[in-house]
């Protein structure tokens, strides 16, 4: 796999400060990604240290849910949407060729350009207008949210339904916390599934990546993927196996770290107090601390704080 | 009158097409004289907006009708608001030239634009409207979400 080029990828680890951030993903969906960050954020503020938690699956946030916490402190996000002044408009027709996604009309005769399909607030309108006659209207295309739970911060976002914007949301969140990173001993980005901008962008700035994945055909697959885009980069990762204990891991997931030079970092295994974890919506950690899953997750959060000492 | 046909070719024996935005031509002429001029839709492929870009190609182009097959909510509120005439059904299976003379004979109708609303209104889009019949040329950015919920 080759490297993107070097001004690609030093734009996408540039960040304004020293906090660690670490990207939890794993390309499939469902494989525990949310428990991963929920468990090792609640354990890394048990043991005092203050931890953002960010929750950049926008289109499905959930981490909120896992610790059952509400939503605070709302904020738009909000797109610059064209209107058109007509008195100033001369009918040039510059704008309508601009648009990339062919949304706006001016009626032969007339000097007054519609908007007449979708708008992503790319400004290509304004930047070619000669008459100066675009109005920046702005329209909310989802909020992004922050809640305070003693060392634990928690922040999230969510689309408006029907919304096609969620990059503009993810990204939203991301310049929210990371202007607030100062504040924080450690950043962790739980992703939304798959390896699409979306999950680029919530990655940003990640020094430290761990990829969920689960000993079947698809997480193997979906793991591939997650870890290809993360070979494009210069990222430390690893590897997390949930429901290790299924079987396939040895056969499944070990080719792919191998193939990406990716170490396994711990996984865990179907275990009866995870689950009822789960269900009442408390972290492991806190609910069953005695668990071998609480235990792993403990593990990993002193491991993080020792590489960081 | 100046009408427009939506055409799969760029001669009057070329089969009608159905699709307005996605047409591959629109065959301009006069209706008593046929003399036409076949103009190539230039955003026949393009990946979103391709019946307002119709809409703005034919407006320019001075028509006062335009027959096809059907015509998207997005670039019936175009037309509406350029005063152009729609009208729908054209059969695929008719070359231009039976599709003009089935038009000459009275079978198509003009859109009643009361009866279906436009979504644009007065040129506000709503967030979330617009269906599209689409001819494809989707570039797969799919996101694969897998099952939603973390275990």
């Amino acid at each position: 796999m080759n490297k993107l080029r070097q001004e690609v990828i030093r734009s996408f680890h540039q960040k304004s400060f020293t906090t660690p951030v670490l990207g939890v993903t794993g390309g499939k969906g469902g494989v525990g990604k949310t428990t991963v960050a929920v468990n090792i954020a609640a354990a890394l503020a048990d043991m005092g240290k203050k931890v953002a938690l960010v929750d950049a699956d926008v289109d499905a946030p959930n981490a909120a849910i896992l610790l059952t916490l509400p939503l605070k402190d709302s904020k738009d996000v909000l797109v610059t949407m064209p209107s058109f002044n007509d008195t100033k408009c001369s009918g040039c027709g510059e704008c309508i060729k601009a648009c990339r996604l062919n949304s706006l009309f001016l009626p032969k005769g007339k000097t007054m350009v519609l908007l007449m399909g979708e708008c992503n607030g790319c400004e290509a309108c304004f930047l070619v207008c000669p008459d100066n006659a675009i109005n920046h209207d702005k329209r909310v295309v989802g909020c992004t949210y922050k809640t305070v739970d003693k060392f634990l911060t928690v922040y999230t976002g969510d689309l408006q339904p029907g919304m096609e914007e969620s990059s503009l949301v993810v990204n939203a969140l991301k310049e929210r916390v990371f202007n607030e990173a100062e504040q924080f001993d450690i950043i962790i980005v739980d992703t939304s599934p798959g390896t699409h901008c979306n999950v680029i962008n919530s990655l940003k700035g990640a020094d430290n990546v761990i990829a969920v994945t689960e000993p079947t055909p698809l997480g193997s697959h979906d793991l591939d993927l997650m870890l290809s885009l993360l070979d494009m980069f210069e990222v430390k990762r690893s590897v997390f196996i949930n429901r290790a204990d299924m079987g396939g891991a040895k056969n499944v997931i070990v080719p792919i770290t191998e193939k990406h030079n990716t170490p396994i970092e711990t996984g865990l295994r179907i275990e009866h107090e995870l689950l009822q974890s789960y269900v009442e919506g408390v972290p492991v950690v806190r609910m069953y601390p005695d668990s071998i899953a609480a235990r792993t997750f403990t593990q990993l959060a002193q491991k993080l704080v020792e590489e960081r000492a | 009158m100046k009408l427009c046909v939506t055409s799969t070719g760029n001669t009057l024996d070329a089969k009608a097409d159905g699709s307005f935005g996605r047409a591959h031509y629109f065959i301009i002429l006069d209706t008593d004289t046929l003399q036409f001029e076949p103009v190539i839709n230039s955003k026949a492929d393009t990946s979103q907006g391709a019946g307002i870009a119709a809409a703005q190609t034919i407006s320019d182009l001075g028509v006062d009708g335009l027959l096809t097959g059907y015509v998207g909510p997005k670039a019936l509120a175009a037309l509406e608001s350029a005063g152009i005439k729609i009208y729908e059904g054209v059969s695929v299976n008719d070359s231009i030239q039976d599709a003009v003379k089935k038009f000459n004979d009275g079978i198509h109708k003009v859109k009643d634009m009361n009866s279906n609303a436009p979504i644009g209104g007065q040129g506000k889009c709503r967030a979330g409207g617009g269906g599209g019949r689409g001819r494809g040329g989707g570039r797969g950015m799919g996101r694969g979400q897998g099952q939603r919920g973390n275990v």
